[in-house]
């Protein structure tokens, strides 16, 4: 007994490394493409991954995120170089300051989901894909992870910076646990987003409207986390927390504070995976994609 | 009910909120047969398809394709068909070999067997030359032999066509409809067409729905000879049983003798769909 919890003991803190976090992340790979030759969740993932890769706003997505992603980097280092900075790990900013890169992760998730299923109803191919022996579910699945493909590329590119500030970085320490946290939550949130944009083009055959849907939900999010910290510099941090005056029963806000996907990339560049964020963070998700297949299931009550 | 039959249809009924669209209807098609299904636009043709290929439920009553309930065995029911809807969709950003390996590994065509299925489908419609073209670019014509070969990809019992004709020129539809008298060899067919020369070549029986009932279900050999042991054309009886008036299509000559009227539809036969404007649009509004 005691020996099968230290074996499970060293297993996770072997997991915890590096090395083993990448065992890991290969051997789910490797799983999820030899359950690609079986099911038909992977083979609709597999071709809207390569859908994203032939349509040119993923194109003009991609562009824009790594010309965004490259300033903000390239900043970041100038503003650490300065001689009066304290000195701080540059991933912890990069993946911290994500208040900055919200606005545009925004736009890439509606641009990005928008099309999923809309234009299958527009097109009307919705109706050879659910003549064929597939549940909605594994439509609404594949089509998550493909996008989610599609994102995990997006942001490979990023990994080149943690190679440019090991060789470039003059011999400083980089420690990897941080970063990878910083990974899994960006996964988190982006799944969380795709998974409400995934939705919003399931209700519509209309793109554009299931854009703005999407957009505008995760926008009121960043209207909020401006309000508060709008909040926090009027009282000077002093009774901070009343939406500028919009909400006003006190619980409402309590919510609203605990819910603020925004602030939760605090703790994930910190290198903290709080089960209470990852779980919000996951049952969301899942919770959207529910409700788009539930939608997908709503033609046959008609 | 006859142990042969693979499409087994009882009072199959479909009602919107202001019409019905399908009307009680029942028919059966036996193996190897290949039944047209014919009726003039908005007749509820489509409807009685998407019912039977599990895209949409039933209001009323049963069927079984290949055995299997379409309410309770959805997805028995959809791997034992390969359907053609009838605005041939098809994904525009894919290759037209690559687009038929993604379809039959849908239809859960065995690992093993994909390739050779999918080079036979693409042999079977006429696809050679184009197989490796992005699908967006091709004719009508051919993204038509797309969704065709989509259909066979899988060598489904029970093939449902809805208007695989649709939009191709003379020399294509006589192709598709050898390919169709192919299938007929070893699949039971059931081909939904506003084409009457194509279904009095090919099909052996014919069902006719006129708003949402059944006025007609013969075999070819019994339309072409009236009850008086007179000669007569499917367009005839067409034109008989389907309860439109000819004055609908043509105001000036409604007041002619039925042979007449027969001549001038074989005159302008194109002018048919175009000129019901109002059934068009209810069709359009049910699909």
């Amino acid at each position: 007994m005691s020996t099968s919890i230290q074996t499970l003991g060293s297993l996770t803190s072997w997991l915890n490394t590096p090395k083993g976090f990448l065992v890991t992340m290969v051997g789910l790979a490797a799983v999820l493409v030899l359950l690609g030759v079986f099911t038909s969740t992977m083979t609709i993932a597999w071709r809207e991954l390569k859908r994203h890769f032939r349509s040119l706003p993923s194109y003009l997505v991609l562009a824009m995120f790594l010309l965004y992603q490259g300033v903000v980097f390239f900043m970041l280092i100038h503003l650490l170089n300065t001689p009066n900075a304290e000195p701080s790990p540059p991933m912890r900013w990069f993946f911290g300051g994500v208040i900055w890169f919200y606005p545009l992760f925004v736009f890439i998730v509606s641009i990005l989901t928008c099309q999923l299923l809309a234009t299958e109803q527009r097109e009307r191919t919705i109706e050879p894909l659910m003549t064929a022996p597939v549940n909605e579910y594994e439509v609404v699945l594949g089509k998550f992870i493909g996008t989610m493909g599609f994102f995990m590329f997006m942001w490979a590119w990023t990994l080149a910076y943690i190679v440019i500030l090991k060789y470039a970085g003059g011999g400083q320490q980089i420690n990897p646990g941080p970063i990878m946290a910083s990974y899994v939550g960006t996964m988190l949130i982006s799944g969380l987003g795709v998974a409400l944009g995934l939705f919003f083009s399931s209700v519509t055959k209309n793109i554009i409207l299931a854009l703005a849907a999407t957009t505008i939900s995760l926008f009121l999010a960043f209207i909020a986390k401006l309000l508060l910290v709008f909040d926090v510099v009027k009282t000077q941090g002093d009774k901070p927390g009343k939406f500028m005056g919009i909400v006003s029963s006190e619980w409402v806000v309590k919510i609203l504070e605990h819910t603020m996907i925004i602030d939760f990339m605090d703790d994930f560049s910190q290198g903290i995976v709080d089960s209470r964020n990852v779980i919000y963070l996951v049952s969301g998700t899942a919770l959207c994609l529910f409700a788009a297949v539930r939608v997908l299931q709503l033609r046959k009550w008609r | 009910m006859r142990n042969s039959a693979v499409i087994q249809v009882d009072g199959l009924t479909k009602e919107y909120p202001e019409t019905v669209a399908v009307d009680r209807i029942s028919f059966s098609v036996s193996r190897g047969e290949v039944v047209g299904f014919l009726g003039p636009n908005g007749a509820g043709k489509t409807t009685t398809l998407k019912m039977l290929t599990c895209f949409m439920p039933a209001t009323a009553g049963s069927a079984t394709v290949a055995g299997f309930d379409i309410a309770t065995q959805s997805l028995q029911v959809r791997r034992s068909i390969g359907y053609l809807p009838e605005h041939n969709a098809v994904y525009d950003e894919m290759r037209v070999a690559e687009y038929l390996r993604f379809r039959a590994a849908l239809k859960k065509v065995p690992w093993r067997k994909r390739r050779a299925q999918v080079a036979e489908a693409i042999q079977m419609c006429g696809l050679n030359a184009v197989a490796d073209r992005v699908i967006g670019q091709l004719s009508k014509g051919y993204r038509q032999r797309v969704g065709l070969a989509d259909t066979v990809v899988s060598k489904p019992p029970v093939v449902i066509l809805d208007e695989p004709t649709s939009g191709m020129d003379p020399s294509q539809i006589v192709e598709v409809r050898e390919l169709i008298r192919h299938l007929g060899r070893e699949n039971t067919v059931l081909l939904s067409t506003h084409h009457l020369p194509e279904v009095e070549h090919i099909c052996d029986r014919v069902v006719i729905i006129d708003q949402g009932r059944i006025v007609l279900d013969a075999t070819m050999d019994e339309i072409h000879r009236s009850p008086e042991g007179k000669e007569r054309s499917l367009e005839e009886v067409f034109l008989e049983v389907t309860d439109t008036p000819s004055s609908f299509w043509y105001p000036e000559t409604s007041k002619s003798k039925p042979k007449d009227r027969a001549a001038e539809v074989d005159a302008k036969p194109d002018e048919k769909p175009d000129k019901k404007p109002d059934k068009d649009k209810a069709e359009e509004v049910r699909s």
